[in-house]
């Protein structure tokens, strides 16, 4: 679908004969193109990489977790985060390590309070033999990317019940990073399709469609979450609450993005070279994806790039609901549940670390989108 | 953690409560009133304060010194019957628990008796009592309630309650006079006490209401009142009178209350109540109660805001919606708040009790549920020494799912009887009972080759529930059952408990104490619908056989025990023994799997706030939370 | 353009009427009813209800009648303006909505304001100077405002205002002024509390829109004709001004209608972290509580609000871009 405007770049600008930087230039693919403009997007470039980095962790975040996500210790409530260290107390420089640290109980403040003990030097070990986990339940593993011996190590210090925020985080990653692609998809798909027809047609079918757009975009969502939340058999699995609801919320959210489409095509079906294309004898599918769609690509990427992390953001809003994911299972959604009140805020604000992490990804996707956007459009400088 | 009174017999307390109350024969001018009521007698719009008071007003020993009037009470109230906390502030019952919990002591009521063969109930009220209109509260208030409401077919088409209700014979409420009522029960009924004492079940709307007002919509009294409920909105009287008599949030301007604040005006942000200037108490000095002017409640959504509210000094007194895991931040901030928390102790025995559901509707889990070897090894298996470390700062006590060791009944051995953490024990016991194969998560495998799982369902999000049940999960993966815990909050658990769809339900031990008897819940057979471990059967028991499911005879037996036992006299040897056969049942057959209880529960006082007891103090549903505490003789001071 | 006002107008009666249905199943489709709930609440808070009670209140609110005939009735009174009473408060609904819409709209309009304000000349600026210091430092900011959760940054906003500025929890006025009747004071009382929720509600929608006006702009600037006016000489200023941001607004016109739903929706989730008196506690008291007429009416007064939204925001579109032509087929 993207020849279509290259070829009709090309006939106006490609006459030579003798191939030029600037003939190369307009001569390269889309694809190519698109790169070579993305790569200027700094931004972008480097939020891709994190990003990659992330989803790798997600999907293989039992090596990279020092502890099982539920592994409740003990003795290291409430624990701070363990800073890592390389040079120790009487100055000497040493591979990265942590203190030992002890805690008391203060009744007066109803506070542990952690001392570290600087006598007590535990250096981080790599490759490491440590619990026991099945990696995605096909094969039963002990070896941890990182850990210490003798002693526990708390990167993002432990939560109430002494389990790793670290790990937890971890293990949130991978439902809260995949869930809700589908209904992405699924919504990006609905919206172009029935925003389109409805752009390009007018008339019966475009207002047809608007009134079920309308109808479905003047619902507000929250008070369908919540009523949703209530009806949502108590026997599902969380996994399966989720993907129902993220389900239920792109047919519900295909609307936003099929007004937009609309929006445009009234716009672009105006234009000569679509006329053209009409008197020519295109049919209306053929004008609608070669020529209409890539007229506002740019546009629809940018929507998609935001949707995801929108759906990340659903996912925490759902569970300050009391919808999200159900424990056991974990992800940031429910992490984030879990420091959602003023005891975390004032006394343990690394509970805080899963909010940081969302806004994280979310400006990760948004700047890949903002490259994208620019990308799209490779013959603009 | 704390001692009870030893409880004497009925009689003796009576007259005890009778001496403590000095009679007020002292001249009426002695009485003086807040100035805004001073005001409005200048005025002429109210009577002297002399008129307003009963002859003979309850003489109220304030808890440090005598107050001064004056002053907006900071508030906040939350949850989906919002109101409810701040009415319990307000409410005045015919009795109410004294700060230690021991003892019920009268309150609108000026005194009672008991016939010899407990039958009769004699209660006599205090001549020149008002409503907050300044009509005369008497006798046939209470007759009203219980001849044209709750005898009413239409208002009551299933009769007064199962309270209310003997096989033996009908109850009957007989006036001697404007301020004396005799109540005969069929049979020996000493425990009409222990349920007044509870202020909210000897309080407005449910002994008494107010007739004068009231008529206007009850056909009775009324041949218009079809007309005036048709004129209102509503489709038949009987939803008028009923909006009229319990107004929802107890939020009605228009309507007489004998409680101390009456509700005074609501704007978009918060809720007024002012003083009742015809409240029935004085202090020592003869200065009519409540020293405080208004109450102010701001209603509240997020439980979080609430917490942030009370931590930064903005409430002067919360207690209802704080928990333990909240002191770290209350403590905080208590100088920059100009505040102070106080712990007061609990009536729970425990935050989460476990109960299978014995009826269970899977019949494996069923099974396993009524065999008291698996409800063992439930109960050896949790580790509540860490629960209790973890959670409630070790301010906890590991204890069984029975009453509390401070009833006369409960025998001391009882306490520790299976909650010591003994995983082999478990295993074993598991073993032993055919539990033997395991899956490739190392989980036991039921009779029918499934994984041995149940979901434990926490119905309200008091205390730390979630996180108790969480580690209760933890502990049972080291004996082979996977728990699964989640959280039906509200509705949605009363219907699932109704539908029997609970396998593991949970609440918290309270109504542990002896003055729970009148409304024991999970310990007892009266209300199904609260009837965790056993549903089914108490459904059999309350519809006399028509519904549920027969029980046992062991459950039929121990049925017939419990309500003998409610037919003793509080105190009596027979009341002890049988008790003691009754819960023996709780003690060793482990229906109820306790955790760790007694825990104390803050309460966030304001430095401006004076006359809150903080010493020896309760804090519950057995005492009815705020009632002990009187809060019409709490006063601001700057 | 009569015609076609009057042409949505009729159709809005239309979704209206499907609303109302959905609305009416929505708030239906959980469990029980409100008497379950409020006899959880009281069994949570250690008060018993009995059975005869239950089934008294249950004639009494009217819930024994089949779905059908509750919807029947709720909608003919909704539709002669009587929108029933709401158990929970025993008040009329209207009465309900009449105390608390009007704070509702001013926060709304007042977030739609803001966002506006803000987002446009930024997305102007960043498309104009994109890829330079300021479009990445605004873009960041913007986005950190779109990333953060909204109910997340409300309680820690909460905390940190009262911790070092001493600004009262919650609400939309400080006590001293709840009972004072409206004088200057009190409105700069609230315009001070305001401003927080203003900020909490509309980062969210900030960012989206400086990104649309962003790449819509960019979009324009690369159109022939602004090349061929800047060819011709015209200044920098209206080259950019006179055609291009114009109509790279139109997009962001278009959304107006759909960013109300958003704010009102996020409002939702911030009002109850604020306890602000906006009908989003409201709303989601009545949900949790199945109060069906006082959610069902709100739902449907929204709803009608969003609407309206809408079709103004469809006029705006035709008035702004005069390219749009309604009446043309294809």
């Amino acid at each position: 679908m993207d020849a279509t405007k290259d070829s009709a770049q090309k006939s106006i600008t490609g006459r030579g004969t003798e191939i030029t930087a600037e003939e190369r230039y307009y001569m390269a693919s889309q694809s190519q193109l698109m790169w070579r403009k993305f790569r200027k997007h700094r931004l972008a470039l480097i939020s891709t990489v994190f990003l990659i980095a992330i989803y790798f962790l997600a999907f293989t975040y039992e090596f990279w977790a020092p502890y099982e996500m539920q592994t409740q210790h003990e003795d290291y409530l409430t624990a701070p985060p363990m800073v890592i260290r390389f040079v120790d107390s009487e100055g000497n420089l040493r591979a990265p390590f942590v203190y030992g640290t002890s805690n008391e109980l203060n009744m007066d403040t109803f506070t542990r309070e952690y001392v570290e003990d600087t006598s007590q030097i535990y250096p981080i070990q790599f490759f490491v033999r440590g619990q026991e986990y099945s990696f995605w339940g096909l094969f039963k593993s002990d070896l941890h990317f990182f850990g210490v011996e003798n002693s526990k190590i708390f990167l993002l210090g432990t939560d109430g019940l002494g389990r790793d925020l670290l790990s937890r985080v971890l293990a949130g990653s991978r439902i809260s990073l995949t869930i809700g692609l589908v209904g992405v998809f699924l919504a990006f798909t609905l919206g172009c399709v029935l925003g389109g027809i409805s752009g390009y047609f007018g008339g019966a079918t475009d207002t047809v469609i608007q009134r079920v757009v309308e109808f479905l975009i003047s619902l507000p969502t929250t008070p369908l979450w919540l009523a949703l939340s209530a009806a949502v058999p108590p026997r599902w699995s969380p996994i399966q609450v989720y993907f129902a609801i993220s389900i239920i919320l792109s047919i519900f959210g295909w609307a936003g993005l099929a007004r937009v489409v609309r929006g445009k095509l009234l716009e672009l079906r105006e234009y000569d070279y679509v006329i053209s294309a009409r008197l020519a004898g295109g049919t209306d599918g053929y004008i609608i994806f070669s020529h209409l769609l890539p007229g506002f690509m740019s546009y629809l990427i940018v929507h998609l790039t935001m949707a995801i992390p929108g759906m990340i953001l659903a996912e925490t809003a759902l569970s300050f609901l009391g919808l999200g994911i159900r424990a056991p299972a974990v992800s940031w959604g429910t992490l984030m549940q879990d420091a959602q009140n003023v005891r975390s805020i004032a006394i343990h604000p690394w509970l805080l670390a899963p909010g940081i992490i969302v806004i994280f990804v979310v400006l990760f996707f948004n700047f890949i989108g903002d490259g994208l956007r620019d990308a799209a459009d490779p013959y603009k400088l | 953690m704390f001692m009870f009174r030893s409880l004497s017999k009925i009689g003796l307390y009576a007259v005890i409560i009778l001496m403590l109350i000095v009679p007020s024969v002292s001249a009426q001018e002695q009485y003086s009133e807040a100035p805004m009521l001073a005001e409005q007698v200048a005025q002429g719009a109210l009577p002297p304060v002399s008129e307003r008071l009963p002859v003979e007003p309850l003489v109220v020993e304030p808890v440090e010194s005598v107050g001064v009037y004056g002053g907006e009470l900071r508030f906040a109230d939350a949850g989906v019957t919002a109101l409810w906390s701040s009415s319990q502030v307000r409410q005045s019952g015919l009795f109410r628990y004294t700060q230690d919990g021991a003892t019920p002591v009268l309150d609108i009521a000026k005194s009672y008796s008991f016939s010899d063969d407990l039958k009769t109930f004699s209660l006599v009220l205090r001549e020149g009592h008002k409503w907050s209109d300044g009509s005369p509260f008497t006798v046939d208030d209470i007759l009203f309630w219980w001849e044209d409401v709750a005898n009413n077919p239409e208002l009551s088409p299933n009769g007064p309650g199962a309270f209310w209700t003997f096989d033996e014979g009908p109850v009957v409420f007989e006036k001697i006079s404007d301020v004396e009522l005799n109540i005969n029960f069929p049979i020996a009924y000493p425990i009409v006490l222990d349920r007044f004492g509870r202020t909210f079940f000897s309080s407005d709307t449910n002994i008494f209401l107010p007739k004068h007002y009231l008529s206007n919509w009850h056909p009775s009294y009324n041949e218009e009142a079809a007309a005036i409920a048709t004129e209102e909105g509503f489709e038949t009287w009987v939803q008028a009178f009923q909006s009229h008599s319990t107004p929802s949030r107890w939020y009605d301007t228009e309507r007489p209350w004998l409680w101390a604040w009456i509700p005074q005006e609501e704007t978009t942000d918060r809720v007024v109540f002012v003083r009742n200037p015809y409240y029935h108490a004085v202090d020592t000095e003869g200065q009519q109660l409540p020293y405080i002017d208004r109450i102010i409640v701001t209603p509240v959504n997020d439980l979080q805001t609430l917490t942030l509210m009370a931590s930064t000094g903005e409430l002067d007194f919360e207690a209802y919606f704080l928990g333990l895991s909240d002191m770290p931040v209350l403590r905080a901030n208590e100088e920059a708040g100009n505040y102070q928390v106080y712990l007061a102790n609990s009536l729970r025995t425990s935050d989460l009790a476990l109960m299978p559901n014995q009826n269970a509707a899977d019949p494996v889990l069923r099974e396993l549920f009524q065999n008291l070897d698996f409800r063992r090894a439930m109960s050896l298996g949790i580790n509540r020494e860490r629960m209790n470390e973890t959670l409630y700062f070790g301010l906890g006590t590991p204890y069984p799912g029975i009453p509390l060791a401070a009833n006369s009944y409960v025998k001391p051995e009882w306490t520790t009887m299976n909650i010591e953490y003994n995983v082999d024990e478990a295993n074993a016991i598991l073993d032993s009972i055919g539990l033997t194969e395991r899956d490739s998560d190392g989980f036991r495998l039921r009779s029918d080759g499934e994984r041995l799982s149940m979901v434990i369902e926490i119905g309200v999000l008091e205390g730390r529930k979630m996180d108790a049940c969480q580690l209760v999960a933890e502990d049972y993966v080291a004996i082979g059952i996977e728990a699964i815990c989640t959280l039906t909050e509200g509705s949605l658990f009363t219907q699932r408990h109704n539908a029997n769809e609970l396998e593991v339900p949970t609440w918290h031990l309270d109504r542990a104490a002896l003055f729970g008897r009148a409304n024991p819940l999970f310990f007892g057979w009266e209300d199904a619908t609260q009837q965790r471990w056993g549903p089914l059967w108490a459904q059999w028991f309350q519809s006399a056989g028509a519904q549920g499911e027969e029980p046992p005879q062991e459950i039929k037996d121990l049925e017939e025990l419990f309500r003998r036992w409610q037919g003793t006299e509080a105190g009596s040897e027979e009341f002890t023994q049988l008790g003691q056969q009754y819960f023996e049942y709780f003690a060793t057959q482990l229906p109820i799997i306790g955790t760790v209880g007694m825990f104390p529960q803050p309460l966030v006082v304001s430095n401006r706030l004076k006359n809150v007891a903080t010493e020896g103090i309760f804090w519950g549903s057995d005492t009815n939370f705020y009632a002990p505490y009187l809060p019409a003789q709490w006063y601001i001071q700057e | 353009m009569l015609n076609y006002v009057l042409r949505r107008l009729l159709y809005m009666v239309f979704t209206l009427v499907a609303l109302s249905v959905v609305v009416f199943i929505i708030i239906q489709l959980p469990p029980g009813d409100y008497l379950t709930t409020y006899v959880a609440s009281l069994q949570a808070q250690g008060t018993t209800v009995d059975d005869q009670e239950v089934a008294a209140l249950r004639a009494r609110y009217g819930l024994d009648a089949s779905p059908i005939e509750q919807y029947w009735l709720w909608i003919t009174n909704f539709v002669r303006g009587d929108m029933g009473r709401s158990f929970a408060y025993n008040r009329p609904v209207a009465e309900l909505l009449a105390d608390r819409l009007p704070l509702t709209i001013m926060l709304s309009v007042s977030t739609l304001f803001f966002v506006y304000l803000v987002a446009i000349p930024i997305g102007v600026y960043s498309a104009l100077r994109q890829y330079s210091v300021g479009d990445y430092l605004l873009s960041i900011i913007g986005f950190i405002g779109m990333a953060t959760p909204n109910f997340m940054l409300a309680l820690i906003l909460m905390y940190f205002f009262f911790k070092y500025f001493g600004i009262s929890v919650g609400g939309l006025f400080s006590s001293e002024y709840v009972l004072e009747p409206w004088s200057l004071a009190k409105v700069w009382d609230m315009l001070q509390h305001l401003w927080v929720p203003v900020l909490v509600i509309g980062t969210a929608g900030t960012a989206s829109i400086i990104r649309v006006m962003r790449s819509s702009l960019l979009d324009e600037l690369g159109k022939q004709y602004v090349v061929t006016a800047r060819a011709k000489g015209l200044s920098e200023r209206r080259l950019t001004f006179k055609y291009p941001v114009r109509i790279a607004i139109n997009p962001i016109v278009s959304t107006i209608g759909w960013q109300l739903p958003h704010i009102v929706s996020g409002e939702t989730i911030i009002a109850i972290v604020l306890s602000l008196p906006t009908t989003g506690p409201l709303i989601y008291g009545a949900l949790l509580n199945q109060d069906m007429f006082l959610a069902g009416s709100i739902v449907m007064m929204l709803s009608i609000l969003t609407l309206i939204g809408t079709l103004i925001s469809d006029i705006l579109l035709v008035l702004v871009d005069p390219r749009i032509s309604f009446e043309k087929k294809a």
